[in-house]
């Protein structure tokens, strides 16, 4: 196994996908000149020219709705947002139009297009650069939503999305960009499925993206307990594959979501929820959550790091499921 | 009116059309109020429900520029886009079951009056976020160019988007990125009930695509002649050049912005003297009688078809089905989900 | 004058390291505020640094293509109005460990378990009950104190009591402390007791075992079972559960054994309907039954089925036993080791195998009156063995 970054590996896979899919390029904010705001497009420009890398203004809304249009021409344009946040300015061409027309027209308009957009705190950036509104965006049927946590899935997911012929948005972990991980000898990853990162008996972890290592951590610090966690890597979003959750609380009776995303409304939310309608029955203790605290991102770093899902706290919430939810 | 003035639209009309096509958009204009009027008493009867916006008034523009265009260009437009629809080819029949929300519609009785999408006649809508399909439009250039297919994208939106960013935003993009689009804004002077003056800055809005450095022209929509001219100039340009476009159409809507409006935003006085004076059907058959391009019987003729047309897609609107629940649960994402 | 650490500046925020790719300076240099030092490479990109103050550098600390953390000390300046400020020598990155981040961070609130002393049943095992019809009062908790789940039914459902896997010999020890403390306390007890004569019952056993294998063989413990089964039928009113002020009797007689588990601990399977079944059944599921006690193997119907209990500890070598009534049973049977005792028969003395039966018993269910009965019959049935054996 090769040893690589997760931003190597988001870079490779973005360089492979527009070395073999002509009908891609690449458009956003500094994704040429400057390199990609997280260095992900770095290079590109130098091999790929100025006809498939291109900077655009400070101008999300319609340099998203240009890549819709684009993708409805027949291209498979791959937009990149710098950061989730500013993403929201481009939430009305997201939701109205690249969630909507194929539905609204009959299932005439097809949208191939991809969205790379990084999200995540703990970068101490603060209340208007640390969210993490991929939850949010998942709210919407009509797209995809797919995150990779590990270096493999960082390498090959944007090369499934790009294949599939709807919109995907893939969100990019900020706090994973500088690390290190074994790349696994495959040429494709299927982004439609979560995957158990690992196997457990006594309760299940499901998460995504940064907190799936925090969750492995606190998985780790059980086992000496003598209990053994389950940890569910979502990796998609949505659609949410649900058999794979429902067959791990199933077999464990017991589901904690970590979700670096606010509790109300979240994420998180809607698999409890879920569980609950889909295998209530299978139940020893009520689904517990492990989200962000509901504030501003402050931006001390002790005050950040308290503020998110940390190992200790997804301990100590894994110990409460374990006698019950009391 | 001075007969000069007079005189000097119709010089223009003998200039700019064959009698043939100054009739065949006689036509047109017809079938639109005819539809347009057909659909405002099927929504009076209930058969039509949602919002629904009329272009009575404004019918030159879309019978004048739409047939300009290749087959294959790209049209991108607001939620009163009935005329745009059937000028872009789209059936009554089709239009009509489309607003009954039958699944004959065009897009399955899904879009209804405002999401008219025909990918077939390229007609990309019928999009109801004011100056959301902006972008679309320019996106739709960018995949033209890059593919060199000679097509070009057109963008119709009223005054009211100007206030949006996504117009500014997509004019400097166009621009900045040389996107062959057509930018059509028909205004209307009125954003709902918002008048021009109590929504912008600057009136004159082709100062304002100037500004992005696009190649802009105004022009009176209840002209057709000078329409035609501009159109075909601008399309050639867009074409040609790969380039942004921006062509401006005055016009006054004559009806309510939507069925549930009771205009208070603006006297009876003032539609009344428009409707009298300036309705653009009665001012253009005036100009081709005065030419002696036409007659009362053709006229007459015109209206009875247009009329039989109409009454044809209620027939066949009122006789669709509605779409399969399970088949309306489809389309949503390709693949399963 | 005063020395300051130069550190690896942090140029983004999602930088975590960088590489000094180039020093543009050596000790002795002067430098000046604003002066470009060195070059960084990140992971982004190369880019030159300034240094923020004006003065000399004293030392470099980092060794070109050496990858540092951002906030490393890489040289040290000696500044003009700073105070002298202890240097820190790096000789390897210091890297934040996870470890060190958990320190840092105490845990979000989270609610402390609470005492919960009422019984909680999860939906997992609320469903499992309702779908094998099994009722609360046979369940358990055994894993969370006052918490049903639905590993506690499941257990129970796949035959097997949990009890030896989850709970200690101490605490088993506990749980039968509480229920017979219970028993004592609520329960009336009196006691009977009589000396047995089994002459002929042993006469009959050896003629029966005498061509068995010894895997085979009746013990005198079966017989007693069986004998006992069989004088309950004629008095029923041992037999059964005391409930709600009332006696309810058993239609089924259903002996619970006393088995002691090597580990600690008691429990008490039954043998099911025993009036029903011949010696040869009997002794086949009474070898299964202990097997399986001493395994953690029992079945839940046989840890909940039995109508009264039967304790012997002959085996054990005592004489007697006096048992405490398993509620909501009425009625427990005691045997003692078999002995031989020297009797008058006619003219002669002779040696006679016998056995002391003691019986426990609610009274408010019945009386010595009816005890003693219940004594004589068992008597005439260990005198009769053909009526019962055969």
């Amino acid at each position: 196994m090769e040893k690589t970054t997760y931003r190597q590996a988001l870079h490779d896979g973005l360089y492979d996908t527009l070395k073999s899919d002509p009908k891609t390029f690449l458009i956003g904010e500094d994704v040429g000149r400057y390199g990609g705001s997280y260095a992900v497009s770095k290079g590109m420009l130098q091999e790929f020219g100025e006809e498939r890398i291109k900077d655009t203004p400070l101008s999300e809304s319609v340099f998203t709705g240009l890549g819709i249009g684009a993708a409805m021409g027949g291209m498979h344009p791959i937009v990149e947002i710098m950061t989730c946040n500013f993403a929201l300015l481009a939430l009305d061409q997201i939701t109205n139009n690249a969630g909507t027309l194929r539905h609204m027209s009959g299932g005439q308009i097809t949208i191939p297009l991809v969205i790379r957009i990084s999200t995540g705190a703990g970068r101490q950036l603060a209340a208007q650069h640390s969210h993490s509104w991929e939850g949010w965006f998942s709210h919407i049927p009509g797209i995809k939503i797919i995150s990779p946590a590990t270096v493999t899935d960082a390498r090959y997911m944007l090369q499934a999305a790009v294949k599939d012929p709807n919109p995907v948005l893939l969100f990019e972990q900020a706090a994973l960009y500088n690390m290190e991980g074994n790349l696994e000898d495959v040429r494709e990853v299927d982004i439609s499925k979560a995957r158990v990162l690992k196997e457990g008996s006594d309760i299940s972890f499901i998460t995504y993206g940064a907190s799936v290592y925090k969750c492995l951590e606190a998985a780790e610090e059980l086992e000496k307990l003598k209990v053994s966690a389950e940890v569910i890597d979502l990796r998609s979003l949505r659609p949410l594959d649900m058999p794979t959750i429902l067959t791990s609380v199933t077999k464990t009776h017991r589901a904690l979501i970590v979700d670096e995303g606010w509790r109300s409304g979240s994420l998180s939310a809607e698999i409890a929820a879920r569980i609950s309608e889909e295998c209530f029955y299978e139940l020893d203790a009520p689904v517990l959550r492990v989200c962000s605290e509901e504030i501003p991102m402050p931006y001390a770093k002790e005050l950040e790091q308290k503020s998110m899902p940390q190992t200790s706290s997804i301990l100590q919430a894994a110990k409460e499921s374990l006698h019950g939810g009391y | 009116m001075a007969s000069k003035e007079r005189t000097t639209v119709e010089q223009k009309i003998k200039e700019q059309l064959s009698v043939e096509e100054a009739k065949q958009i006689l036509f047109d204009m017809i079938r639109i109020r005819e539809l347009e009027e057909a659909s405002a008493q099927q929504y009076s009867e209930g058969k039509i429900r949602g919002f629904l916006h009329l272009y009575i008034g404004e019918e030159p523009i879309a019978a004048t520029i739409l047939p300009l265009l290749k087959p294959q260009d790209q049209f991108f437009g607001t939620y009163r886009e009935h005329a745009h629809a059937l000028m872009k080819g789209i059936t009554a029949r089709s239009i009509m079951a489309e607003m009954f929300g039958k699944v004959e519609g065009c897009s399955k009785g899904r879009g209804g009056s405002m999401h008219i999408f025909d990918l077939s006649k390229s007609f990309y809508g019928g999009n109801a976020i004011v100056a959301g399909h902006l972008p679309l439009a320019i996106g739709m250039a960018l995949a033209n160019k890059m593919q060199k297919n000679d097509l070009i994208s057109i963008c119709f939106f009223g005054e009211g988007a100007i206030a949006e960013g996504e117009f500014h935003e997509s004019m400097n993009m166009a621009k900045l990125w040389k996107l062959p689009v057509l930018f059509v804004c028909e205004n209307n002077y009125y954003a709902m009930g918002t008048a021009l003056e109590r929504s912008e800055s600057q009136t004159n809005l082709i100062e304002k695509a100037k500004s992005y450095k696009v190649e802009a022209k105004r022009v009176n929509g209840r002209n057709v002649a000078e329409i035609k001219e501009a159109a075909k100039q601008a399309i050639d340009f867009v074409r040609s050049e790969q380039q942004p476009y921006f062509l401006e159409a005055q016009t006054y809507r004559l009806v309510a912005h939507s069925m549930f409006d009771s205009q208070q935003y603006r006297s009876k006085e003032e539609v009344e003297y428009w409707k009298k004076h300036h309705d653009p059907i009665a001012e253009y058959i005036h100009q081709l009688k005065c030419l002696g391009w036409v007659n009362s019987n053709e006229i007459k003729e015109m209206q009875d078809k247009a009329k039989t047309e109409m009454d044809d897609a209620i027939s066949y609107a009122q006789a669709g089905t509605t779409e399969d629940f399970q088949s309306c649960m489809q389309d949503v994402l390709i693949g399963e989900y | 004058m005063g020395d300051i650490n130069f550190t690896m500046p942090t140029l983004g925020a999602d930088m975590d390291f960088g590489i000094v790719a180039k020093w543009y300076i050596k000790p002795g240099d002067k430098v000046e505020k604003g002066q470009m030092v060195a070059e960084i490479e990140t992971s982004k990109s190369d880019i030159e640094i300034e240094s923020f103050y004006t003065g000399e550098v004293k030392e470099l600390l980092v060794e070109e293509g050496v990858k540092v953390a951002v906030g490393t000390p890489i040289a040290v300046f000696d500044v003009a109005g700073v105070e002298h400020e202890e240097k820190v020598k790096v000789t390897k990155p210091v890297l934040e460990t996870t470890a060190e981040k958990e320190k840092a961070v105490p845990a979000l609130k989270v609610k402390e378990p609470v005492d919960h002393s009422a019984l909680v049943i999860t939906p997992r095992a609320k469903r499992l009950m309702a779908q094998n019809q099994v009722d609360i009062k046979q369940v358990q908790s055994l894993k969370q104190e006052g918490i049903i789940s639905g590993e506690d039914i499941s257990s129970l459902l796949q035959g097997e009591i949990a009890t030896p896997k989850v709970t200690k010999a101490e605490e088993r020890q506990q749980v039968i402390a509480k229920l017979m403390q219970k028993s004592k306390q609520t329960i009336p007890h009196f006691y009977l007791e009589k000396e047995m004569e089994l002459a002929q019952m042993m006469e009959w056993l050896e003629g029966a075992n005498k061509d068995r294998s010894m895997q085979d063989r009746y013990l005198p413990a079966i017989a007693f079972i069986k004998v006992l089964a069989m004088a309950l039928v004629k008095y029923p009113r041992f037999n059964g559960i005391y409930k709600d002020g009332h006696f309810i009797a058993s239609e089924k007689i259903n002996i619970g054994l006393i088995i002691s588990l090597r580990e600690g601990g008691l429990i008490a399977p039954a043998l099911e309907e025993v009036d029903k079944k011949t010696l040869g059944q009997l002794m086949t599921e009474f070898r299964d039954l202990v097997t399986r006690a001493r395994e953690g193997k029992l079945k839940r119907t046989e840890m909940e089925s039995s109508t009264i209990c039967l304790t012997n500890l002959g085996d054990q070598g005592a004489d007697k036993v006096y048992g405490v009534i398993y509620p909501p049973q009425v009625a427990i049977v005691g045997t003692g080791q078999i002995t031989k005792k020297v009797i008058k028969q006619g003219d002669n003395f002779i040696e006679t195998p016998t056995c002391n039966w003691t019986l426990s018993v609610d009274h408010r269910v019945t009386d010595g009156h009816e005890g003693s009965m219940l004594l004589n019959k068992i008597q005439k049935l260990l005198d009769n063995p053909t009526k019962w054996a055969e």
